[in-house]
Formats: structure tokens, C-alpha cells, sequence
């Protein structure tokens, strides 16, 4: 059976149709890409989520004694 | 003696069912599946499948069939690619040629990981509270000026990265 569906398709075999990958790779690629540093940026910078990193280097310390 | 008693009563059924068995045309045996025969592959290891890949030629191929046991150099190009092509199913350079499936999967991988930045943004709207009051910046620096009065962590930590003489971070 699987003799006579290649025998058929014999001609066809050669031209090896562009798969999904061909034809979209690229663009799913960098629509992922584009869609990640959006978001992300977006969520590292705008969003006011506390991140709690170090002080060191960033907070300028000032007097608390009252 | 008895084995042939025996037979006797079993016989009958076993003869009719043979009998039916070659009704089928098989002599008496079950018609092998394809999966227990020897399969085709291509395989970068394996350069001579053991079976050819064209299983049941049509009336052309068989002709050229013919034709190939006279002399090769009667073949045309064209017919020794299709003879190649009746016992190959891909040659070693269409085995090994890479694909641009990665463009997908990577793709895909930062669009989930982008999904989840949405449900962080979701969370932040819909589920988080206000932060607490201390971590305004009033608050932090003079959290911060206290933890360094204490010397706190001076080895290694946070009064290690200050300067006290210079009133300043350490470069």
C-alpha cells in the first residue's frame, strides 16, 4: 500500500513542499521576540512592582535620628 | 496409537480450517503484516535500507527495471536518477539538511514567556495591595543611614560597599 501511494506521489516527491517553518518561522520568531521585550519592559519599568534590589549603590542614606 | 485416535476427533476441524486458509490463496499460513516485514529507512547509519523504497513498481518503472539489467551505459541521466529514486527514498544530502524549525520553537518560547509577564501585570492590577509605607525612598534612606550607623554586615555586606570616610558608596 505505502508502495503505491509513493509510486503515485513519485513526481510530487521531489519538490519537498516549504513546511510551516519555511513559510512562518521567521515572523513567529520575531513577533515572540517583539511581543516579550514589550511586555517585559513594560513590567520592569512602568509598573511599580517593588523589585527589592540592594540600596548599595542606589539610596543616598539620610538622618533618621529625631 | 492413541496420537492418531486423537487426531481423529481434532483432525476434522483442524483440516477445514486449513482448508479455508487456502481458500484464502496462502497455503495454509497467516498473510504477514506489513510492520513484521523488513522496512525502508533513512538513516544517516544505515546506507543500504533493506528493503528498496518503491515497493510495487508500476508498468514504467518495471520496464526500466528491465532495461537496467542490459548494459548502464545505455541509461540516460534521467533513468538512472529514477532508478536511484525507486530504491531511495531521500538522498544523504536531503537527510541532512537542517530545517528552520527553531524559528518556531524560539518563537514560541518568548511568546509564553511573554504571557506570563501579562499574568504579572493582571496580578499587579487586579490582586496586589499598596506596598508597605517602608519602602518609600524617605524611608529607605534613612533605613539605610541607621543600618550603616549600626555597622551592620561590615565584612562583607552593606557597611563593607560604604566609604565613611568619604560619606559615600565605594566605587
Amino acid at each position: 500500500a505505502r508502495g503505491i501511494q509513493h509510486t503515485a506521489v513519485r513526481q510530487a516527491h521531489r519538490k519537498h513542499e516549504p513546511t510551516f517553518h519555511d513559510k512562518y518561522g521567521t515572523t513567529v520568531l520575531l513577533g515572540g521576540v517583539a511581543m516579550f521585550s514589550a511586555v517585559w519592559s513594560y513590567v520592569l519599568t512602568q509598573l511599580k512592582i517593588e523589585w527589592g534590589f540592594s540600596p548599595i549603590g542606589r539610596i543616598t542614606p539620610s538622618e533618621w535620628k529625631e | 496409537m492413541l496420537a492418531s485416535r486423537v487426531f481423529s476427533l481434532v483432525g476434522r476441524r483442524s483440516i477445514s480450517t486449513s482448508l479455508c486458509l487456502r481458500a484464502h490463496g496462502h497455503a495454509g499460513v497467516v498473510k504477514a503484516e506489513d510492520y513484521t516485514l523488513p522496512a525502508y529507512v533513512d538513516r544517516r547509519d544505515v546506507p543500504l535500507p533493506e528493503v528498496a523504497f518503491v515497493r510495487d513498481l508500476s508498468a514504467q518503472q518495471q520496464a526500466l527495471k528491465e532495461k537496467e539489467k542490459a548494459s548502464w551505459s545505455a541509461l540516460s541521466v534521467d533513468e538512472k536518477v529514477e532508478l536511484y529514486r525507486i530504491k531511495f527514498n531521500e538522498t544523504y544530502a536531503e537527510m541532512n539538511k537542517g530545517t528552520n524549525e527553531w524559528k518556531t520553537i524560539l518563537g514560541g518560547v518568548f511568546f509564553f514567556l511573554g504571557f506570563t509577564g501579562i499574568i504579572l501585570i493582571w496580578q499587579k492590577h487586579f490582586m496586589y495591595g499598596p506596598i508597605p509605607h517602608t519602602f518609600s525612598e524617605d524611608w529607605l534612606s534613612a533605613q539605610t543611614k541607621r543600618m550603616l550607623d549600626m555597622r551592620v554586615n561590615p565584612v562583607e555586606g552593606i557597611s563593607a560597599q560604604w566609604d565613611f570616610d568619604k560619606n559615600e558608596w565605594k566605587k
